[in-house]
């Protein structure tokens, strides 16, 4: 931590030229695929509160840098509440290893505040808030804020380059033969659904990551996933009865309100068919993820701990009807 | 051999989260001390269950693929062959039941597409898998957590 701290402290005297000083530096426990590391940074009087997202040795999900930093600054180009990036170290040369700085933003996080102690009203009006926030993500003119030339459009074909994505990831993780994703992976290849049109897609959106403040959305956290695609993929994402605890409110709020609300609001018309197929998607990412956990842990590279995602197997087979 | 294994998995579990666990402040830390012991908890319980559950997952597999024998391909076939000449005949050496076992499920996850098109095959294949999940003897939950309200969340991704 000393180690970081310094690095932190050289890397920001150099970008403002200044003599800083690192205060109250602590890793969250959040965050199982980046390292979250909260400071203050001291100029003269002036405190800022900063937070560092840094690449792990070892992580449960491979992402670039690159892409994170360079959406999040076209993002500011929009009304969408996004994290405020100060400085990239995309090669890692100051830090040690690839890592954003941002603001550290006001508003509280929990991952279950829709089922949380707020009154029903107050929980249905966040859910409005925050599943329109998805809907006006879908809405950003990526063409228009410069995105096509950091992202590749998929065109129709955006399910088969996601699936074909995520069976290269499982390929390059995956410590023993895994038969039941085989099985899987042969539905999705039989069903894939085309795309009616290319957004952007946050790709792991969900209360958790965003913040709030009463009934209203402050910031929208967590880019590391965004992409180019099917806005099916998000909205399967979300829909997936696996997260249900998260996304839905018992009788008010579930996936044909939310599905019917996000048409009105960005007038393309679901297809349902494409939302289960990319539930589906949504269950295999996550159990891809964990053997990802798996691989860097038998490497020493990752301090967690998974043992096999059997009982996702069973919900996935469920899913495909098998 | 006392302590068992299970009687020492379960004391380092005890002894960790009840006398090292309440001193650790640093969260992250106490995060990942958290999802250790409840992996040791499920070895504890479960490494018994290992050596068994990897005789009857060997069984169960060339099962399915003695049914689908007929769709495999030439190279399949005669792989399969031969790990049915080579599979070890002492259950007692893990490691040797542990690479038969491993040879066979590559051969399956090659064989998946072929035998998802036999609906007869795909169905033994199925039922198979399904009983494996029951089955399997060490299974923490994935890095998800438990909302006060039931369901579960990815905190992964």
């Amino acid at each position: 931590m000393n180690d970081f701290a310094e690095r932190l402290r050289r890397w920001l005297a150099d970008e403002l030229d200044e003599s800083v000083r690192i205060e109250h530096l602590h890793r969250t426990s959040g965050g199982y695929s980046r390292e979250n590391w909260l400071f203050d940074a001291v100029v003269g009087t002036a405190h800022h509160s900063l937070i560092g997202r840094r690449d792990p040795a070892g992580s449960v999900l491979n992402t670039d840098r690159r892409v994170e930093a360079a959406v999040l600054e076209a993002l500011q180009k929009t009304d969408l509440p996004v994290p405020q990036l100060r400085w990239a170290d995309l090669t890692g040369e100051k830090a040690g290893r690839p890592t954003l700085i941002m603001d550290l933003a006001a508003g509280s996080c929990d991952s279950f505040v829709l089922n949380g102690e707020l009154p029903i009203e107050s929980r249905l009006g966040l859910a409005h808030q925050i599943y329109d926030m998805l809907a006006r993500i879908h809405l950003v003119d990526w063409l228009g804020i410069g995105l096509g030339d950091v992202l590749e459009d998929p065109g129709s074909d955006a399910s088969l380059r996601e699936l074909d994505h995520w069976e290269s990831e499982l390929r390059h993780v995956q410590l023993e033969p895994e038969p039941e994703l085989a099985v899987i992976i042969a539905w999705l290849r039989a069903n894939a659904p085309k795309s009616p049109l290319t957004v952007l897609v946050h790709g792991d959106f969900k209360p958790g990551n965003v913040l709030y403040e009463g009934d209203a959305v402050t910031v929208i956290l967590d880019w590391e996933t965004v992409h180019l695609g099917d806005p099916h993929e998000d909205l399967g994402w979300v829909t997936n009865p696996l997260r249900a605890g998260e996304h839905r409110i018992p009788e008010v709020w579930q996936p044909e309100h939310l599905l019917t609300r996000w048409s009105q609001r960005t007038g393309i018309k679901v297809d349902d068919r494409s939302v289960h197929w990319w539930s589906v998607l949504a269950n295999l990412k996550l159990a891809v993820i964990v053997l990802t956990g798996n691989h860097a842990f038998v490497q020493h590279r990752l301090d967690r701990y998974y043992q096999s995602p059997v009982v996702l197997y069973g919900v996935l087979l469920d899913m495909i009807g098998a | 051999m006392r302590p068992t294994v299970s009687e020492q998995l379960e004391g380092i579990g005890r002894v960790l989260g009840q006398v090292v666990a309440p001193h650790i402040s640093d969260p992250y830390a106490a995060n990942i001390l958290d999802g250790l012991l409840a992996a040791l908890g499920s070895l504890a319980a479960g490494w018994a269950q290992v050596p068994p559950f990897l005789r009857w997952d060997v069984d169960g597999t060339v099962a399915v693929l003695t049914s689908a024998r007929a769709i495999l391909n030439e190279g399949m076939t005669v792989e399969f062959n031969v790990l049915l000449v080579d599979a070890p005949d002492d259950d007692g050496d893990v490691l040797a039941l542990q690479t038969h076992h491993r040879r066979l499920r590559s051969l399956l996850e090659r064989a998946v597409p072929a035998i998802v098109e036999d609906p007869d095959s795909r169905a033994l294949l199925v039922a198979h898998l399904r009983a494996r999940i029951k089955r399997f003897p060490l299974s923490t939950p994935p890095p998800i957590r438990t909302p006060p309200t039931g369901g579960i969340s990815a905190d992964a991704a």
